[in-house]
């Protein structure tokens, strides 16, 4: 298991690596000491776990994760239980309390690796077709006062909105700062499906097919809106779901 | 609270008052009689000393069983009016009853109508007299509690005011520090050892106040250097510190934890904020009555306005309720820092006061 390591404190850093030294299957990746350092070296590595400290010199831990493509599985280590912990809301692995105490973070890793294997057996089931660079697992949606860790199955459509996209799972509908045809790339193409121009949705949140008098797709989403499906994408669609 | 004193004070105005009405009633007795006759003076002092106070207390009883007191004028007054004609009729008519039927004094026998008279009408002034007095000093010890109290919750919503705006030790930085700590113990325990104590002290410094409001600068400046000594380990080589302080300054007195408050916003807000850090100046000196205290962090102002402002505000209040106009707080750009600067009088006047409250 890949692991970086980001707080701008450098003895925090080190207590964090002999931490981990007691965890065989832990690699530690690289380790930076502000959000832009991070940046790149996420970018230069794959990571499968980030421990990621909140209040940095340029930024904080949430800058970071709202800069990334791929965001890893996230375990936030802050000094205080503040709001900004309860305020990311969903799906963060973990959070840690420095100092750290060892069997927290030997919690936090078992998470993780739960985590990673999860992923690991939904890219095989999902097939060989998948895109250039592997799908994403998770995005990182900050809405206001509020953010999310999102997990990619859980989101039921895709809308796009300008240069946004409005991002629709659970009762949450916010929007982030990505076009539609980025988030398209980096989605499994197995799971998700560009109805129009204008949307994108998850195959398995289906609920119900319409076939309008042109031919085209209207689809219901659990839980979600309608969304009309463009004429030449119903034609895919139908092959897609032999219908 | 005080029950004893009033208590006595009440009985001192019963019978000062009713023993001057009796010395009254007897020269009168005096002039009317040609002298005094052994059952006149029975009868007067035995009504005037003993019988009315009696009735007086039992009509003080009354009064205060049911909230006369509390009553506006133009209801009390009524009452207090039907009072005193009742009982002056009563004490009145007892007096004459006891005067003919037990004591057989012969000069109610013959002048019965106008002896009455006068005996009830002397009850009815000397009631009124009785009343308006009581009335008249209950209504002042009233007013009087109403403005101690007044004054104590005054008191009591200051002091509360000032713990509230009295820092606290940052828990972000606490939690920090241990966190330093526990991996200095590793790679440096003598550096470990100095951080715990250096912790400790400062520790100390922020959880005794021992009710002190101000303390002298000297002793401000060691929690200061503590803090600023705890901030070096964890920020390594992106924190400087130069401390400057006239060593003349170091006695007059500051409002404790207010330089601290200063430092840790120049940390949180300007050497937190720079990728490469900083530099932290404290410095102190005394410029004619006024003790100058000046803390500045390398920055800008417009990094260090996001969300310095709660601190800020705070010492601001803070420094109002403890020298009134007297003081002054003010954050301003100075080339690279960012400086906030306070000034206070040599002697605080209120800081007697305020070390009571503990």
């Amino acid at each position: 298991m890949k692991v970086a390591i980001v707080d701008d404190e450098r003895l925090a850093r080190a207590e964090l690596r002999r931490l981990l030294k007691a965890h065989d299957d832990v690699a530690i990746a690289g380790e930076a000491k502000n959000v832009e350092e991070a940046e790149a070296l996420l970018q230069r590595e794959t990571i499968d776990v980030l421990l990621l400290d909140i209040q940095m010199p340029d930024g904080t831990g949430f800058d970071l994760l709202e800069r990334l493509d791929r965001v890893p599985a996230v375990v936030m280590t802050t000094a205080y239980d503040e709001h900004a912990v309860h305020a990311f809301q969903i799906n963060a692995l973990d959070y840690l309390l420095k100092p750290i105490a060892p069997d927290r973070l030997a919690q936090a890793l078992d998470r993780a690796r739960r985590a990673a294997q999860a992923a690991a057996r939904t890219r095989v089931t999902s097939g060989a077709s998948g895109p250039k660079k592997p799908a994403i697992d998770r995005v990182f949606v900050r809405d206001a006062d509020r953010c999310w860790l999102v997990n990619v199955a859980e989101i039921r459509l895709l809308e796009a909105e300008g240069n946004y996209a409005r991002v629709h799972f659970g009762a949450n509908r916010p929007l982030i700062l990505r076009s539609l045809q980025t988030l398209e790339a980096r989605l499994n193409p197995a799971l998700f499906f560009r109805v129009s121009r204008s949307a994108i949705i998850n195959l398995h949140a289906v609920e119900g097919i319409e076939t309008d008098v042109d031919g085209s797709l209207t689809v219901s989403l659990r839980g979600g809106p309608q969304v009309k499906v463009s004429r030449r994408q119903s034609r895919r669609l139908r092959d897609e779901l032999s219908l | 609270m005080e029950v004893r004193r009033p208590e006595r004070a009440y009985w001192l105005c019963q019978f000062g008052g009713w023993g001057l009405y009796t010395l009254y009633v007897l020269t009168l007795a005096v002039q009317f009689e040609g002298g005094l006759r052994l059952k006149s003076v029975v009868s007067v002092v035995g009504f005037l000393l003993v019988v009315a106070p009696l009735a007086t207390h039992a009509l003080r009883a009354w009064i205060l069983r049911n909230g006369w007191l509390e009553m506006s004028a133009a209801r009390a007054l009524p009452r207090a009016a039907a009072a005193v004609v009742l009982l002056a009729a009563s004490l009145g008519a007892l007096t004459g009853v006891v005067n003919v039927a037990v004591l057989r004094n012969g000069e109610w026998r013959t002048w019965f109508p106008q002896v009455m008279g006068g005996v009830a009408s002397g009850y009815a002034m000397a009631l009124t007299i009785w009343m308006w007095i009581y009335f008249t000093v209950q209504d002042r010890r009233r007013r009087r509690v109403l403005e101690v109290k007044a004054l104590k919750l005054e008191v009591v919503a200051r002091d509360a005011r000032l713990r509230t705006l009295e820092s606290q030790l940052n828990p972000h930085f606490l939690f920090n520090s241990l966190n330093s700590v526990r991996a200095l113990v590793a790679e440096d325990p003598q550096r470990a050892q100095m951080m715990i104590t250096r912790l400790s002290e400062l520790l100390r410094y922020t959880l005794q106040s021992n009710g002190r409001e101000v303390v002298p600068l000297d002793e401000e400046l060691r929690a200061v250097e503590d803090y600023l000594a705890i901030e070096r380990v964890r920020f390594e080589e992106r924190l400087t510190v130069d401390l400057e302080v006239e060593p003349a300054a170091r006695r007059h007195r500051v409002p404790r934890m207010l330089v601290l408050t200063l430092v840790e916003n120049a940390m949180k807000h300007g050497i937190g904020r720079l990728t490469h850090g900083g530099v932290v100046k404290v410095g102190a000196t005394v410029a004619g009555d006024r003790l100058l205290v000046r803390v500045a962090n390398s920055g800008s102002l417009h990094i260090n306005a996001n969300g310095a402002g709660l601190g800020l505000s705070n010492a601001r209040e803070r420094l109002q309720l403890i020298y009134g106009d007297g003081a002054s707080l003010a954050l301003e750009p100075d080339g690279a820092f960012v400086v906030a600067a306070v000034s206070v009088p040599l002697q605080p006047a209120t800081a007697a006061a305020l070390q009571v409250t503990a």
